[in-house]
């Protein structure tokens, strides 16, 4: 029974990874609505899940509030929220409110005012993260620091319209039928079309191939540690 | 006495002899165009290596091709049929064979060729698709019907009844649509290439083809791809095989991977928890099944150490891989007594509130490590930024190349694209998975040299050696 | 001053997020109307449409959700302006659940703006489960097939803008908005098969990796960030949100740069010291 329970799972993965990776190769409509009811079952597998991730989480918040874990008071604000929105879900989903924007149902009303400008505060934070991790990082410690301090001031300032004018307040000239200095666009062009984009092919390349090997691992059977076993 | 009558007459005459005498406008009716070379090779085929109920037609261009000439495809159930139905008109400067992108080996001679692809489909709709897309319409006025009546507390079994039969009717229709569809892919079909000029007279008629849609079942495009797979393939096994034989293959140092033990360390002595984040994908995507991969040999130093785990999950499958990768590890460390099953646990399937809770629970306990593996998107750099404020020892590896450069500012050492994949092998430097990286690495000399051919060859103005190399999914 | 330089060197992150805070709120207040320059692969977007014959028919998909609303929804109101300016039908979507609502709003209003009528001008499907699935309906079995409702439940068969525009290979150019890898499935389902025009714009962060689909000719042109969409609000010559907006991102990149070149003159003139 334990060989079945090992072997099961890798005879699978095995017969899935070479059909779905052959399926691409054959432009049957058989194949095509094969691929197409694999992506409902998925669905379908992950509603399921859902369940156990609720479970999960009434379990580990329960036990916070038993033992008054620091920070306790958050799982009783998690549980409100879980039961409001579950509540207003299952019985008035669609009573409608009048707000200054027009008719809305409770729970859009719910999720406009509340969801949406907490996802967007968190987006917000971003932009403070940026200032300070940039502060810290882009220090000319070594000659690479460097380099990437000089790319990323160059591409900060002609980014905004404030560094155009600013650099548009140089001299040029006209040497050959070239502008000397070229624009701050010019340049920042030149940065993201050529460096930045054989930067990112070369990543993508590595990568790329990365996935190939370890999709192959774990079709062939040599990566087993994701089900769990690490034999 | 002057003739006033006659003079009369006279001016009339004139008016009426005055257009008589003027020459002749150009006639309404044109002069033809002259052609010098008729259009020939005519062929319809079912369209190769599609997936859909194409029919391709394709013929050798006439000589002139003009703007004012236009060619006419009709289309007929019957080679006998009047071929009033036009499928498809367009200018003789257009609609090239060398516009589609196939390789040469399937498209054959592409220059000077029109080609012109028809979907039966669309050109003989199902009859029942109408009746359909109604029905559908209908169901879902009725399922609003009854939310409303529901709301409303008023009877709504009638709607109900009506959802029912309206649900029956729909399962009939789909099944007689698909049996329509397969029997209008089944027919042959007649065609007729017809070239016009701008007042519409023919100048030319091709003469009757036929073709029939045909499911495929190899897309002959893709042959070097697949070729290209076998021999990765291949490549994998055998230096697989290799490595069984060899077992001190070199690897180079990987920082970010050998900080892996000083984290765990580190943690250990501070009597804090290490955080590990799997990233914001789900089982489907490789780069979560490589971070669970990293947890399994994380968590055996962690349980050897002593040290406490905590992995926060934004998905529920996720979470449940992880808790049996986190018992495993433990069990093979010799410690099953120190695992805890709330190691792994659920948060929220929200981007942005996921990551609130997660920076909420590291400010409050402040770990020592923090591992962010796999596949990030906006919340990145706010999880990368929150741990560095902690003060954590952060190892990131991601393979979302726009959220590299916000680890790397923000984190101590940086996974970058293979190194992350490379990693299981590295840390457990088992032949056969360090084989597999040796195989990668073949596959990457095996691109390179494609590259570099492939550069040489475009600027020699070789198409066909193009075609070995460029890609056509 | 070498107590200002060490100061610098160690600056408290909350003294950086009040400077980031200011640099943020004070232009919007009291905005700068700095001029904008016009990048190609923005004008590339605006170019197709302005060159699409009157009553054309352009698809917006919408794929967002609100925490990318400040970069998006700006380019989706200065496309739909553009578009029914000139007198083009437009068709939205998305695939993003969370975004129906932004996109709803912003075909609505703006529609309102130059008074178009829902059915014959414009039309806007929602959402629906399905992903590339749904594209593929689209393009073969016809978009009413795919939605035979739209988001408000009425039927799309009947509906006179999609009398003549049946299936995707019928409209003239796609517009995709995305905050995420959606581009990809609008590409390989969409523009390959059935062969439509397609544009863009994305976020900030992920514009720079957009280049490479410029190159490879995935999409003819895009708008990357709340720069694209405030280039693209100046084309129209209907300054909005976005170009307010680049006012508050003018004055805080500048603020970072400042901060980072003070933060590196400190840090060489304390390792001088520290060598001394």
């Amino acid at each position: 029974m334990d060989q079945f329970k090992k072997l099961a799972p890798l005879i699978v993965a095995f017969v899935m990874g070479v059909f779905f990776g052959l399926q691409y190769y054959i432009p049957h409509p058989f194949t095509d609505d094969l691929l197409t009811g694999m992506s409902k079952w998925f669905i379908v597998i992950g509603g399921i899940a859902m369940g156990l991730g609720i479970v999960s989480l009434f379990y580990s918040h329960i036990y916070k509030i038993k033992r008054r874990a620091p920070a306790w008071g958050f799982s009783f604000v998690m549980f409100i929220a879980l039961f409001t929105m579950l509540g207003v879900g299952i019985y008035c989903a669609n009573a409608e409110v009048i707000t200054e924007t027009g008719k809305q149902t409770i729970y859009g009303w719910l999720y406009q005012s509340f969801m949406v400008p907490l996802q967007s505060t968190m987006f917000s934070i971003l932009a403070f993260y940026v200032a300070s991790a940039a502060f810290r990082a882009f220090r000319a410690k070594t000659k690479e620091a460097t380099l990437l301090l000089i790319a990323a001031i160059i591409v900060m300032f002609a980014r905004v319209p404030m560094g155009e004018a600013i650099y548009a307040q140089i001299p040029t000239f006209q040497v050959g039928g070239m502008t000397i200095p070229p624009t701050i666009g010019n340049i920042t062009g030149w940065i993201m079309k050529t460096i930045n984009m054989a930067a990112q092919g070369g990543i993508s390349l590595g990568i790329c191939l990365g996935v190939i090997a370890m999709s192959l691992k774990i079709i062939f059977g040599i990566e087993k540690s994701y089900m769990g076993s690490t034999k | 006495m002057r003739n006033y009558p006659a003079m009369i007459l006279l001016v009339i005459l004139l008016f009426l002899f005055i257009p008589i005498s003027l020459p002749a406008q150009e006639s309404v009716s044109p002069t033809p165009i002259a052609i010098a070379e008729t259009p020939s090779e005519f062929q319809a085929y079912d369209t190769p290596n599609d997936c859909l109920s194409n029919i391709s037609i394709s013929w050798k261009a006439m000589s002139p091709e003009s703007e004012s000439i236009q060619y006419v495809v009709s289309i007929d159930k019957s080679a006998d049929g009047k071929f009033e139905q036009e499928a498809d008109k367009f200018p003789s400067v257009y609609n090239w064979k060398s516009d589609k992108e196939w390789p040469f080996w399937v498209s054959g001679t592409k220059e000077g060729y029109h080609y012109v692809e028809l979907n039966i489909l669309q050109q003989f709709p199902p009859l029942t698709q109408a009746e359909l897309n109604k029905k559908k319409a209908e169901l879902q006025k009725v399922r609003s019907e009854i939310e409303k009546a529901k709301l409303d507390n008023k009877d709504y079994s009638e709607a109900n009844t009506k959802k029912l039969v309206l649900m029956d009717d729909l399962k009939i229709l789909e099944n007689k649509i698909s049996k329509e569809k397969a029997e209008i892919k089944a027919k042959t079909y007649y065609f007729k290439v017809t070239a016009v000029d701008k007042n519409n007279q023919v100048l030319f008629t091709s003469p009757v083809l036929s073709a029939q849609t045909q499911n495929n079942g190899f897309n002959q495009s893709l042959l070097i791809n697949f070729l290209a797979m076998i021999f990765l393939c291949a490549t994998v096994l055998w230096f697989i095989s290799h490595a069984k034989k060899n077992k001190n293959l070199f690897l180079r140092r990987i920082n970010g991977l050998d900080a892996v033990e000083e984290a765990v360390g580190r943690a250990t002595e501070m009597g804090r928890s290490i955080f590990y984040m799997t990233g914001i994908t789900d089982m489907s995507d490789i780069a979560c099944i490589c971070a669970t991969v990293i947890l399994g040999k994380i968590s055996e130093k962690v349980a050897q150490y002593d040290s406490q785990i905590k992995v926060p999950h934004r998905d529920p499958i996720v979470m449940t891989v992880c808790q049996e990768i986190i018992k495993e590890a433990y069990i093979k460390a010799g410690r099953p007594d120190a695992y805890k099953s709330d190691s792994s646990f659920y948060v929220t399937g929200d981007q942005f509130a996921y990551t609130a809770a997660v920076n909420g629970m590291m400010m409050r306990e402040k770990p020592a490590a923090s591992f962010l593996m796999g596949s990030y998107a906006a919340e990145a750099l706010l999880l990368a930024e929150c741990g560095a404020t902690t003060g954590a020892i952060q190892i990131a590896g991601s393979d979302s190349t726009d959220q590299l450069p916000f680890f790397i500012t923000t984190c101590d050492y940086t996974l970058i694209g293979e190194e992350f994949y490379a990693a299981s092998a590295y840390l457990s430097r088992e032949p056969v998975l360090v084989g597999t990286l040796k195989a990668q690495d073949f596959g990457k000399l095996f691109v390179l040299a494609a590259l570099v051919i492939g550069a040489v060859f475009s600027l020699a103005h070789m198409p066909w050696i193009i075609d070995i190399i460029k890609d056509f999914s | 001053m070498s107590g200002f330089l060490k100061k610098m060197s160690d600056l408290d992150k909350r003294v950086i997020f009040v400077l980031i805070s200011l640099a943020v709120i004070i232009p919007l207040l009291y905005p700068l109307f700095i001029e904008i320059n016009v990048n190609p692969e923005v004008k590339a977007v605006y170019d197709t449409i302005e060159n699409l014959p009157n009553g054309s028919t352009v698809f917006l998909a919408m794929d967002f959700d609100p925490s990318s609303k400040p970069e998006l929804y700006p380019m989706a109101e200065a496309v739909l302006r553009h578009c029914f300016r000139k007198n083009h039908k437009v068709i939205g979507m998305t695939f993003w659940v969370t975004g129906v609502g932004l996109g709803e709003k912003a075909l609505t209003d703006i529609a309102k703006e130059y008074n178009k009528e829902y059915g014959t001008d414009y039309l806007y499907l929602g959402w629906k489960a399905g992903g590339y699935a749904l594209v593929i309906q689209m393009g073969e079995e016809g978009i009413a097939a795919a939605f035979p409702v739209d988001h408000y439940g009425r039927e799309t068969a009947s509906m006179p803008i999609l009398q003549k525009i049946t299936h995707l290979k019928n409209i003239d150019y796609l517009v995709e908005l995305a905050a995420g890898a959606s581009i990809g499935t609008w590409y390989y389902y969409g523009k390959m098969k059935y062969k439509f025009k397609m544009g863009g714009g994305c976020t900030g962060v992920m514009a720079a990796s957009w280049y490479n689909l410029l190159k490879i000719d995935w999409i003819n042109g895009f708008m990357g960030g709340l720069r694209g969409a405030a280039e693209y609000e100046k084309l129209i010559d209907k300054k909005s949100k976005a170009t307010r907006g680049m006012d508050a991102q003018s004055v805080s990149h500048m603020l970072i740069i400042a901060m980072i070149i003070l933060g590196n003159i400190a840090y060489f003139a304390n390792r001088a010291k520290g060598n001394k």
